[in-house]
């Protein structure tokens, strides 16, 4: 099964949740700022690379996982590309979307925006990080969740 | 092979383009608006179903031919697309994503979407199918160099 965490520009919350699902992060504790910046692709997609589905890697139950940045477009991605992809033979149990947007807080926003969109890294990258590690408790929620499910399925 | 004709909405544009694809519109003049409302799925517009693919039909040479509506992200939504489809190693031959989004008329634009939202569904779909009309011919010879590429692919 290929699961794509999803988000607005692909490089905070939807990579920081791909990377406690995949356990790059610990479970038990919030992780310091160094080691949410050791994850691949941690605030370095800029706007040329929103719509490329990005490879992470493979987790336990050899279930591929992916991000992908996708704009204000949550409910159109989840149409578009399963809608696609089952003309081709890709069943839903094949595929799988998560959307992380809803657990986006003000400061990812305006970090994200600073260091991304404006391209001051200096001061964006310290907002931004301050803001997962304040949502980095809802994010292991839905990765439990979104683990269960896939279990299910 | 898949043929994906994309636009705003999926139901105006692209869904035109299509039906000229298939024949369901003439090429050689611009046809009465009745014959533009009267196609299937014209102007239907719901929300929470932009991006599902428009079934249309089947061509003469065997495409099938859909219609998508991406809204305003013309580049990030063919590129997932683009991108899901080289993950699962679908090769480029079986299917083909074409843009109408740079022939979308500011009216269709207009009365499609910002009308509609406003509760003028009737105004706004006159508004919109005029739109069209006007690009009518613009959209005949997309629909020709589409069927030229097919066929110099082909062989």
């Amino acid at each position: 099964m290929k699961i794509i965490y999803h988000c607005y520009g692909g490089s905070h919350s939807s990579v920081t949740a791909a990377g406690i699902h995949l356990g790059l992060l610990p479970t038990g504790r919030v992780p310091t700022a160094e080691m949410l910046w050791g994850l691949p692709f941690f605030d370095q997609q800029v706007a040329k690379d929103h719509g490329n589905i990005k490879f992470m890697g493979v987790d336990e139950f050899n279930n591929q996982i992916y991000v992908l940045g996708r704009h204000n477009t949550a409910k159109l991605i989840e149409n578009v590309l399963p809608g696609v992809a089952a003309l081709f033979g890709i069943q839903g149990k094949e595929l799988f979307m998560v959307d992380v947007m809803p657990y986006v807080n003000w400061r990812m926003m305006l970090g994200g925006y600073i260091s991304r969109r404006l391209g001051w890294v200096r001061i964006g990258r310290p907002i931004v990080t301050r803001g997962t590690q304040y949502s980095f408790w809802s994010l292991t929620t839905l990765v439990q969740r979104v683990k269960m499910l896939a279990a299910n399925s | 092979m898949y043929i994906f004709y994309y636009c705003l909405t999926g139901v105006h544009t692209s869904l035109v383009t299509s039906a000229i694809h298939l024949g369901l519109l003439p090429e050689d003049r611009v046809p009465p608006v009745e014959k533009i409302i009267n196609l299937p799925n014209y102007d239907r517009l719901a929300y929470n179903e932009i991006g599902q693919p428009c079934w249309m039909g089947t061509d003469n040479e065997g495409n099938k031919i859909f219609s998508i509506g991406v809204l305003s992200e013309k580049e990030v939504v063919p590129k997932a697309i683009q991108s899901l489809l080289d993950l699962y190693q679908i090769p480029q031959y079986q299917y083909r994503l074409v843009s109408t989004m740079e022939y979308v008329p500011y009216s269709t634009a207009l009365g499609g979407v910002y009308l509609k939202r406003m509760g003028a569904g009737n105004l706004g779909r006159s508004v919109a199918t005029k739109g069209l009309t006007r690009v009518y011919p613009k959209l005949v010879e997309l629909v020709r160099e589409v069927k030229d590429d097919l066929k110099n692919q082909a062989p």
